[in-house]
């Protein structure tokens, strides 16, 4: 059983995911083979319903979309579309959910069908529910689109489960590209600059009823999910790398202890990671930083704890290597 | 384009091929070493940005008489141009009239021609922009349009709102900018489709720019947002204009493709830089903003 996909793996069914994508462009009159072109996926196969794509195609396939219809606002307009959309037992799961918090958990459980590029983290304190978003086969050219459609698809969709607006609040970790977009699709929420890619909600809006939901529609979908996809990968390579980094921490880190986890050599894993362009040192220090600004900003422990816990010598160190990473000093967050 | 303009592209060719054929008959080929080459990349240059302008021009146009000016005139330039070239390669004896005699007619010919043709050009922008004065007043750049409503984006509105800020604190009057938000519009796009929800958007522009003045330009911020700007307008006046805009798309039966008729409403919000505020264009939107969310928080309350 493989515990990740690959950037090469077919994985994608493409009446899933890449389909809002397609269909968005021919809503505007994007001719199919312009669209398709260089991606590998043809309209035929695509239409059979049969068809699963690489990730690195559906990239393709979002880099064309921004070729097409280079206006600010495709990603946002691909996110309201997502959902519910032809998501099989996941999507049911999903939509069908009684409660905002069944809903956002389908989600992380079925991340892999319903938002294979970018994998969302639920993590919850005792006043926030924290929906983080992480790579999940590459860090690409077009994490801000997918970053914006992701996040756009949650909140059109937990809008309409709940049947209200819900007071989301966004962090972004470049500068606000496009601050109309954010203000008429998110709201007046948006922090960007923060150097990582979340939504959150007061935790207690979790518990808020979805009237169209209905529990048992979603214990069955759950249920036929977990016959039917249990044997499917659950994360993309990146993001599953990141994944063991992360449970390793604050204990021991190397590139041999998570080859030896993946039962994998050293030599095969820094090759891996090379394919999806990247590199143990970097996958180490992005999780790094993202548990770094998560303590310092959630759970306020000090420096010299962090420092302690992410294996670095002093909070000297700690705090120079920060500045590398953000560009700001952890006491400015 | 070849099938708007087959004629004009089947004359163009038999006239270029007629002038090729004629200089062969008359004349011979002239040896590699008697050709100057500068000679034939300057004219042939010339020949070659002439029949580009005429791509542009057959491209972008539909037929009709000012299409045909411009052709013809942009055709004859390039005919001309196009048998200099041919003297380079073919040695025509002197005195003969298609030595040199063609460019000579045919270059002023085409140029008197593009004249008048853009001289009707210009009249015939005249009217657009008169038409197209409420989305863009005295600035056009089709970069910042908006694809779908074909008015000014996010970027044209900010670029536009401070020029005109600008001039009205010179003038010492006060400006307003007016936001205005279709109300669940996410339920029609829903219920409707996409589609409909594009075309509602177009021609739900097209109404609010029946009901501006002449001076008021209309943007699209995003989405179901659109913008619009009140030059010369104090709170009270731009109050009655917001007023007479939320009950004209109120009053908008919007027919789907099914011929259902769906109504919509707006909340609004606005701002008003009065003179001699030091307001940044960005300031004043982002305070619109916030009395739009304000409006709609008491139409449909969300979650706290």
């Amino acid at each position: 059983m493989n515990l990740w996909y690959d950037i090469d793996s077919p994985v994608i069914a493409a009446h899933e995911f890449p389909a809002v994508l397609i269909d968005l462009a021919c809503s505007r009159d994007i001719e199919p083979d312009k669209l398709l072109r260089g991606t590998g996926i043809f309209m035929d196969d695509f239409l059979s319903g049969q068809l699963t794509i690489k990730p690195q195609q559906c990239l393709a396939l979002i880099g064309n979309t921004q070729k097409w219809l280079p206006a600010a606002d495709t990603a946002f307009l691909a996110g309201h579309r997502l959902y519910p959309g032809n998501f099989g037992p996941a999507g049911t799961a999903l939509t069908q959910a009684p409660n905002l918090m069944e809903a956002l958990q389908a989600l992380q459980a079925y991340g892999f069908i319903l938002t294979p590029l970018l994998t969302p983290r639920l993590s919850l304190d005792s006043e926030f529910a924290y929906l983080y978003w992480h790579e999940s086969c590459a860090e690409s050219a077009h994490s801000a689109f997918l970053r914006h459609m992701m996040m756009t698809a949650v909140t059109s969709l937990c809008r309409r489960l709940c049947g209200l607006s819900l007071p989301w609040e966004y962090f972004l970790p470049d500068e606000a590209q496009h601050p109309e977009q954010y203000a008429v699709n998110w709201g007046n929420r948006v922090r960007a600059g923060r150097h990582y890619t979340a939504m959150r909600l007061p935790r207690a809006l979790l518990s808020t009823n979805c009237p169209s939901g209905s529990a048992s529609m979603a214990m069955i979908a759950r249920a036929q999910c977990e016959r039917t996809l249990g044997s499917r990968p659950a994360l993309g390579f990146i993001a599953f790398i990141d994944q063991c980094i992360r449970k390793r921490l604050p204990g021991h880190v190397s590139l041999e202890l998570v080859a030896d986890e993946l039962q994998m050599s050293p030599a095969t894993l820094k090759r891996k990671l090379k394919k999806h362009g990247s590199h143990f040192q970097q996958r180490y220090d992005t999780v790094r930083k993202e548990l770094a600004i998560e303590w310092l900003t959630r759970k306020q422990l000090d420096v010299e704890e962090i420092a302690l816990r992410l294996h670095f010598h002093d909070s000297r160190n700690l705090r120079r290597a920060f500045k590398r990473w953000t560009g700001v000093l952890p006491s400015a967050l | 384009m070849i099938r708007l303009h087959k004629w004009k592209l089947l004359a163009i060719a038999l006239a270029t091929n007629l002038t090729i054929l004629l200089s062969l008959a008359v004349g011979d080929i002239k040896p590699w070493a008697s050709i100057d080459w500068l000679d034939i990349i300057g004219e042939g240059g010339v020949s070659l940005l002439a029949a580009l302008w005429l791509v542009f021009t057959l491209n972008s146009r539909p037929t009709g008489s000012v299409t045909n000016l411009l052709s013809l005139g942009l055709a004859l330039i390039f005919v001309g141009t196009f048998q200099d070239l041919m003297d380079e390669v073919i040695a025509i004896e002197d005195g003969l009239f298609l030595r040199g005699g063609i460019e000579s007619t045919l270059m002023p010919l085409g140029l008197v021609v593009l004249t008048v043709g853009l001289y009707h050009w210009h009249k015939e922008q005249l009217l657009f922009t008169e038409q197209r004065r409420k989305r863009e007043q005295d600035f056009r750049e089709y970069r910042m349009q908006d694809t779908l409503t074909g008015l000014g984006d996010a970027r044209f509105l900010k670029q536009q709102l401070e020029a005109l800020q600008t001039q009205c604190q010179l003038n010492h009057q006060p400006l307003t900018l007016l936001l205005l938000d279709l109300d669940h519009f996410d339920q029609t796009n829903r219920r409707f489709g996409h589609r409909e929800g594009d075309r509602l958007l177009r021609e739900l522009g097209e109404l609010i720019l029946l009901n501006l003045r002449r001076c008021d330009l209309l943007c699209r911020y995003a989405g179901d947002r659109f913008a619009v700007v009140l030059p010369n307008t104090g709170e009270l006046l731009a109050g009655q204009l917001a007023e007479q805009l939320t009950r004209a798309v109120e009053h908008f039966a919007y027919k789907t493709n099914q011929g259902e008729t769906v109504y919509h409403s707006v909340s609004t919000g606005m701002a008003t830089g009065a003179d001699k505020s030091e307001d940044s264009a960005q300031a004043l939107i982002e305070r619109a903003t916030l009395r739009l969310l304000a409006a709609k928080d008491l139409k449909a309350p969300r979650a706290a």
